[in-house]
């Protein structure tokens, strides 16, 4: 079946100019100059805890509800800026408390490793500031860990089909300030064009710390900032480009394996741009 | 309104048992038991043949005796360790967290005692937790032979971070 010339075209720029990754991580740079910003909002209620010893216990409903910015701009060709979240979150437990304010924020770099075919391999490291306040809710609802992190990842991607399938995987090594346990983190990520302007999906992700002996510091226990905190993320997601270089992002994530942290589904929407 | 209550019964308690001194609020520190309370009365028995010996019993000042002791365990993967006892010192009772008590550092936890191990049913909250480890007090209007569990409970998540069975 022949394609059309204005669907090879969408085509042609969906490789050439999104990259085969339009998702925000992946090994794919943006190209020197370029620009790839979203805003999110995402939102889980749940009255699932996964406690430090890894058993699911029934709490008050949990409510979480987020705002952030994710953008990346092409410094060069091999060297891309990025600001992985700016965000805003609100979290209550029923009959506790809420508490609201802005999260720790993530910037760093991505290094362009090299290209080999189909085949793109980059390295990423990211600093992660103090700028939540890990005091909020009684120390239960913080919106922040209050100390500085950072995380180091490599990851190759390729795609295939023109682009129209691509798939990438990464590893890294999550670093936590204080007393909170280092942690390895993965994830990887399949991504297929249905059409030019409509792509379907799947993540996994998590992370998991090297040390499982209960925690000391509960701080934060249902937030997921605390100490020893585990999972891992299944997200299938579908993307709309609107025109214009902008889109949409849905996804749907829910979680298994994890401790420390209040689970359930959450619905994430991300209004994104490119230029 | 509860915790303003204890520490005014914490107040009068350890007031009676420093004689109105200036440690108001404070636990009394623990001194060794001298066994069981002996009645302070002296009694001499009527002008007779001497047989038997005068029975006499000594005034000493009462110390604390522990009624029931528990020795925390972790729970739900959170740490909590250490010893606790109920105790009665001149009449009055309270449970103390003994030198070694440690909590995973977390906030609203409260100290109660409970009927099960995860403090699902009956319960008796003695207020929120001083600190996260070392000795504190906690008083009790009586001896609370109801409860066997002494609790570290997270009012956030309505769960035990720790618990030991009172024996």
């Amino acid at each position: 079946m022949k394609r059309s010339l204005g669907a090879r075209a969408l085509w042609a720029v969906v490789v050439l100019v999104g990259g085969s990754s339009p998702s925000e991580a992946g090994p794919w740079a943006v190209g020197k100059g370029r620009l790839y910003a979203n805003f999110a909002f995402e939102t889980l209620s749940t009255t699932r805890l996964a406690t430090p010893d890894g058993n699911i216990q029934t709490i008050p409903e949990l409510g979480l509800r987020q705002f952030g910015f994710y953008g990346v701009f092409g410094l060069s060709d091999r060297l891309t800026l990025i600001v992985d979240r700016v965000g805003y979150r609100r979290t209550e437990i029923e009959a506790f408390d809420a508490a609201a304010g802005v999260e720790d924020t993530r910037f760093g770099l991505q290094w362009q490793l090299g290209r080999k075919g189909a085949w793109e391999l980059a390295a990423r490291g990211i600093f992660q500031a103090p700028t939540g306040d890990e005091t909020k809710g009684l120390g239960v609802l913080p919106t922040g860990s209050g100390v500085w992190e950072g995380e180091a990842r490599v990851g190759g991607g390729r795609s295939w089909r023109e682009g129209r399938l691509y798939g990438y995987a990464e590893i890294g090594h999550q670093f936590r300030g204080g007393a909170l346990r280092d942690a390895f983190s993965y994830e990887t990520q399949l991504g297929y064009w249905l059409h030019p302007r409509l792509l379907v999906g799947a993540t996994l992700r998590g992370v998991q710390p090297y040390r499982s002996e209960p925690a000391d510091d509960a701080i934060g226990s249902p937030s997921g900032l605390g100490d020893g905190v585990t999972y891992a993320v299944y997200a299938p997601m579908a993307i709309v480009k609107l025109g214009g270089g902008t889109g949409i992002q849905v996804e749907i994530e829910d979680a298994f394996n994890e401790t420390n942290l209040a689970t359930g589904v959450k619905f994430r929407i991300k209004f994104f741009l490119e230029r | 309104m509860r915790f303003e209550t204890m520490a005014l019964v914490g107040f009068g308690w350890a007031a009676l048992a420093t004689g109105c001194g200036d440690s108001g609020g404070v636990p009394t520190p623990f001194q060794p038991s001298p066994g069981p309370v002996a009645n302070t009365t002296t009694t001499t028995s009527a002008p007779a043949p001497p047989p038997s010996p005068p029975t006499t019993t000594t005034s000493v000042p009462s110390g604390p005796r522990t009624l029931r002791r528990a020795t925390f365990v972790n729970a739900n993967g959170y740490v909590t360790e250490g010893t606790a006892r109920i105790q009665m010192e001149d009449g009055v009772y309270s449970l103390e967290l003994d030198s070694d008590f440690r909590t995973s550092n977390s906030a609203a936890l409260d100290v109660r005692l409970c009927t099960n191990a995860n403090c699902t049913g009956d319960h008796l909250s003695l207020g929120a937790l001083q600190r996260f480890g070392g000795r504190q007090s906690y008083p009790l209007d009586n001896a609370a032979n109801a409860y066997g569990f002494v609790t570290i409970y997270c009012l956030a998540v309505r769960l035990p971070f720790g618990y030991g069975r009172l024996q």
